[in-house]
């Protein structure tokens, strides 16, 4: 089975996909949405590669989808995280913050 | 659960991978709309993103699954011969398996259906060992008084049933009613198996107690459905079986006909066992009776009580028991013994049936051994001569994974299509052993059913994936640049030591199953040239069957039978004609007597058995007077005896026996007088010891109830058999007008006793060909592509001046080489072996060394003969050409 590899810039979609789900379940488009804002538009997500990390963590199980009613009233595909996709975003935000600190330290470095 | 959620996912995307893609469309057009009305980056390609999205599941792998099968099909049909060769090659390996393991696994695997938490239940055996030292048997049959005596070891009665078995009921009470077998059993029968009624009810214990007679009976489901049309309102009728009236109670839940090999249609209260109240035996009834070994016993062991003990304990009980029984002639050393629920795993030693299906699963599994060794060389062969495309394949960055699966997946795709063709080789086979060596067995499951169907497919993938990988793992790691430059040709520079391997372990077992066959055949020669002491070729034997409850009386069959004798003497084509009681090797009698102060009954080891037949039997049927002459006819014969060889022999060593007295019953009755020695028949079976046997008059009053009604016709030299055979039939209806004549020309009647022997030989013989047939295919095959990729080593060699006879010598030589030393290791296999086949052969030691050598001798021709086409093609190579690539 083919994988993508884990480099830091995947892991950082899989760690924004996660999180915006986190909160509630959405659409891509709402994934989409909610991470320009909440970046101010300073991260804007491919939609091709938004829609790839939402297979891939569903074909893992990190998310699941179905379908529901959007609030344009059409129907669009719901993903929520799963309790293997709450561990997950854990896991990442942990890895995430030391990533963080560790690049931090060695930008602050005299 | 998320993963469930997942795998769920996964597995629609790949079941409906059509649903799928819609959905992902779907997706993106929505996604679209949104983004129409929010503004921010477009999707660019779409149908890309949709092929990159896609790849995120499981269909990614499926796709690619899709490809190397599709490739694997391609290069398959481009390589007919190899293809149809590994196809044959593996579908006789697979299929004969399947034909073996289909009988093994009702005879040995197979709980009785229906039966809840089979494993508990447990068979009462009991080991016979004569006193006087005659041979050890094992036997489930004991006396009514002998299961009371176990019943109180037991511990809880109410945990060991009893039965016993009637067959052959007509229904309807017509002789050509369904054949019924109804088995007499205790109450507890049913509920010690856990089986319900599907309609209706069990009898109660107070039903079924002895000496309460209440002809109720409970029908198979089967039995139901087949015989009685499945009439719902069958509950509370009578169905009539033979004479006499039976009310149905209940029907069993299907899938339920008992739990012994042969299949039981019914079931009746024990005490309802006819003839039980008024039939008397000399010691009794049959519920009293230590003579009537007629009954059977299984249970539940009660918690608390282990299988040792009370194998220990109701062995010393059912001795002390015997003594009483039986007195000074008890078997004071036969021990009882607990067996489960699947009869053939023992403790009783296996039937000649058992024995042959369990070698011929041994020899499958060898035939399929060589055949896999076989496929793997074809393949191997083959992956030579694309050494070229997979290096070029390797050049261009296929993974080695890939490449392994590439190939694996491409035998696994052949063995696939060898599997279809095994289950038919299966289906097929599974029926003829069926048939034929096991006849006396009811199989309920079809000859092929799921426990086959799954075996053969799983032994054919488990092949098809070793056949696959092991060449795949040898040529993915080629010498990139070599073959690249080379390809096929260079293929024979290296021998590969793989297939030298490969042809040596063929070879091998194929001389292993050589030997077998030889024996057996031999075996069977040996079996066939034994004198049974009768006259098997011109000689028939004619009876008269009734309708149930429609015979008339004994003394006037035996009258109207015996006229029938003398009218048939005179007859055109009859060369000589008598009467007996029974068909020859098929039962005997006891009775005791006294010869001078000693009684027969001491005869413990070889006790001499009696028979009832006319004047003129011994003439009809075979039988040669040695010395005196035969007794008298009719009346006249009153006090006359004849007795065989080996019990003249055996009461009168060193004496003559004419003229000797007998006293039959009491040392005081008169005496019976010895008019003469005839030659000693076998008394049952094919392989016996000579049996001390004697013969009595049929019309004298201690053989009045033995019957006499059985004619027994030898034909003159020339004469149309089947004219005779009809003539008797005739003659019998004349004088028994209401009575069915039947005629069974002696060859039939003993048949039986040589089907095990016979198909035994057949059997190994047939697979003995089957690896020799493998075995030169292989041998041919490798030869013939080392050659083939060797033509220009050959070329260079004839244009150095090599002649034809050179190089078939050379060529010829390698192959032969390689199989000597396989056949080297075959002999030496089949020596280790021998005891495995032991109990199959009669007349021949398993290490017979002329065995050994014919079948070394016929592997070597046949290597040989395999190799001496290519070599002889090799020998033809042309020079010029092979110059001009260098």
């Amino acid at each position: 089975m083919p994988r993508e590899s884990n480099g830091p810039l995947q892991g950082t979609l899989d760690v924004l996909v996660l999180r915006a789900l986190a909160l509630q379940a959405t659409h891509g488009y709402g994934v989409s949405e909610w991470i320009r804002e909440r970046t101010a538009g300073s991260i804007v997500i491919e939609d091709a590669a938004l829609y790839k990390a939402l297979h891939r963590l569903e074909r893992d199980g990190a998310v699941a989808a179905e379908w529901g009613a959007s609030e344009n009233n059409r129907k669009a595909r719901f993903y929520r995280l799963t309790p293997a996709g709450r561990r997950l975003l854990k896991a990442e935000e942990a890895a995430w913050n030391d990533y963080v600190a560790a690049v931090a330290r060695v930008l602050s470095a005299t | 659960m998320s993963w469930i959620d997942g795998l769920r996912h996964r597995v629609r995307t790949v079941l409906r991978p059509g649903a799928y893609a819609q959905e992902l469309a779907d997706e993106f057009s929505h996604h679209r709309e949104l983004h129409g009305a929010g503004g921010g980056s477009p999707f660019g390609n779409a149908t890309y993103h949709r092929e990159e999205t896609r790849r995120m599941t499981w269909l990614a792998w499926t796709d690619l699954l899709r490809q190397d099968v599709g490739y694997a099909w391609r290069s398959i049909r481009r390589t007919p011969a190899v293809t149809a060769m590994v196809v044959i090659t593996l579908a006789l390996g697979v299929g004969v398996n399947g034909a073996v393991f289909n009988v093994l696994d009702q005879l040995y695997l197979r709980d009785p259906a229906g039966v809840v938490n089979a494993g508990g239940v447990r068979r009462i055996w009991t080991k016979h060992t004569r006193t006087g030292g005659g041979p050890i048997f094992y036997s489930r049959a004991m006396a009514y008084p002998q299961y009371k005596v176990a019943a109180e070891q037991w511990g809880d009665t109410a945990a060991l049933a009893v039965m016993t078995l009637r067959g052959d009921f007509k229904l309807g009470g017509t002789r050509a009613g369904v054949s019924t077998n109804v088995l007499f059993a205790s109450a507890n029968y049913f509920t010690l198996l856990g089986i319900r009624p599907f309609k209706g009810r069990f009898f109660t214990a107070a039903e079924a107690a002895t000496g309460v007679v209440t002809n109720q009976i409970v029908l198979s489901h089967r039995y139901w459905q087949t015989a009685l049309a499945g009439d719902e309102a069958i509950i509370g009728k009578r169905i009539k079986l033979d004479t006499s009236e039976w009310e149905v109670i209940g029907i069993a839940q299907p899938g339920f006909d008992g739990i012994d090999l042969r299949a039981e249609q019914a079931w009746a209260p024990l005490g309802s066992l006819p003839g039980a109240v008024s039939a008397r035996y000399e010691t009794g009834s049959i519920w009293t009776s230590p003579r009537y070994l007629s009954f059977f016993t299984f249970g539940r062991l009660p918690t608390g009580t282990s299988a040792v003990d009370f194998e220990r304990r109701s062995t010393a009980a059912m001795r002390d028991a015997n003594r009483q029984f039986y007195g000074a002639f008890a078997d004071t050393l036969s021990t009882l013994s607990l067996g489960g629920i699947i009869e053939s795993r023992g403790p009783a030693t296996p039937r000649q049936e058992e024995l042959i299906i369990t070698r011929l699963q041994v020899v499958a599994l060898i035939v399929l051994i060589i055949a896999v060794a076989n496929v793997v060389n074809l393949l191997l062969a083959r992956a030579v001569s694309r050494r070229r495309e997979i290096a070029v394949r390797l050049a261009l960055g296929i993974s080695r994974a890939r490449l392994v699966r590439l190939i694996t997946i491409e035998s696994v795709v052949l063995a696939m299509l060898a599997a279809v063709a095994a289950l038919f080789t299966a289906w097929w086979g599974g029926s003829v052993l069926r048939t034929q060596l096991m006849s006396d067995i009811t199989f309920v499951q079809p000859a092929i059913h799921a426990h086959v169907v799954w075996v053969t497919l799983g032994v054919a993938l488990a092949c098809g994936v070793l056949a696959g990988v092991i060449p795949a793992l040898q040529f993915s790691k080629p010498e990139l640049t070599a073959d690249l430059k080379e390809g096929t040709r260079a293929g024979g520079r290296r021998r590969s030591r793989l297939r030298d391997g490969l042809l040596v372990a063929q070879a091998a077992l194929s001389v292993t199953l050589l030997v077998g066959a030889t024996l057996l055949v031999r075996t069977l020669r040996n079996i066939q040239s034994i004198d049974i002491g009768f006259d098997t070729s011109h000689v028939f034997y004619a009876s008269a069957g009734y309708d149930p409850g429609t015979a008339p009386p004994m003394a006037e069959r035996i009258a109207r039978i015996q006229e029938v004798e003398q009218r048939m003497a005179g007859r055109n084509g009859v060369a000589a004609v008598g009467r007996t009681a029974l068909f020859p090797m098929g039962g005997f009698s006891f009775w005791s007597f006294w010869w001078g102060s000693d009684s027969s009954q001491s005869l413990q080891k070889t006790p001499p058995v009696g028979f009832a037949v006319g004047a003129k039997f011994f003439e009809a049927s075979g039988m040669r007077v040695l010395a005196g002459r035969t007794f008298d006819d009719g009346p006249a014969a009153e006090g006359q005896l004849v007795v065989n060889d080996a019990l003249a022999k055996l009461l009168w060593p060193g004496q003559d026996a004419i003229g000797q007295c007998v006293r039959f019953d009491k040392s005081t009755e008169p005496c019976t007088i010895v008019t003469g020695v005839v030659s000693t028949a076998s008394r049952g079976e094919l392989i016996e010891q000579p049996q001390p046997q004697y013969y009595l008059p049929i019309g004298v009053k201690r053989t009045e109830n033995m019957g006499g009604t059985i004619l027994v016709v030898r034909t003159a030299p020339g004469a149309n058999l089947a004219a005779v055979e009809a003539d008797a039939m005739a003659l019998i209806k004349q004088a028994l007008p209401n009575s069915y004549p039947q005629v069974r020309a002696m060859e039939e009647i003993v048949a039986p006793k040589y089907r095990p022997w016979r198909l035994g030989a057949r059997l190994f013989a047939g697979v003995g060909l089957l690896a020799l047939i493998v075995a030169v295919v292989g041998i041919y095959s490798t030869v013939a592509y080392s050659v083939g990729q060797r033509t220009h080593e050959f070329g260079v060699r004839i244009a150095l001046g090599a002649q034809l006879r050179d190089i078939v010598n050379q060529v010829v030589g390698e192959g032969v080489r390689v199989v000597a030393v396989g056949i080297g290791i075959g002999v030496a296999l089949a020596f280790a072996a021998g005891r495995l086949v032991k109990s199959l052969l009669y007349g021949v030691e398993p290490t017979d060394l002329s065995a050994m050598i014919l079948a070394a001798v016929v592997l070597l021709g046949a290597a040989v003969a395999a190799s001496v086409l290519p070599a002889w093609r090799a020998g033809r190579a042309d020079p010029v050409g092979a110059l001009r690539r260098e």
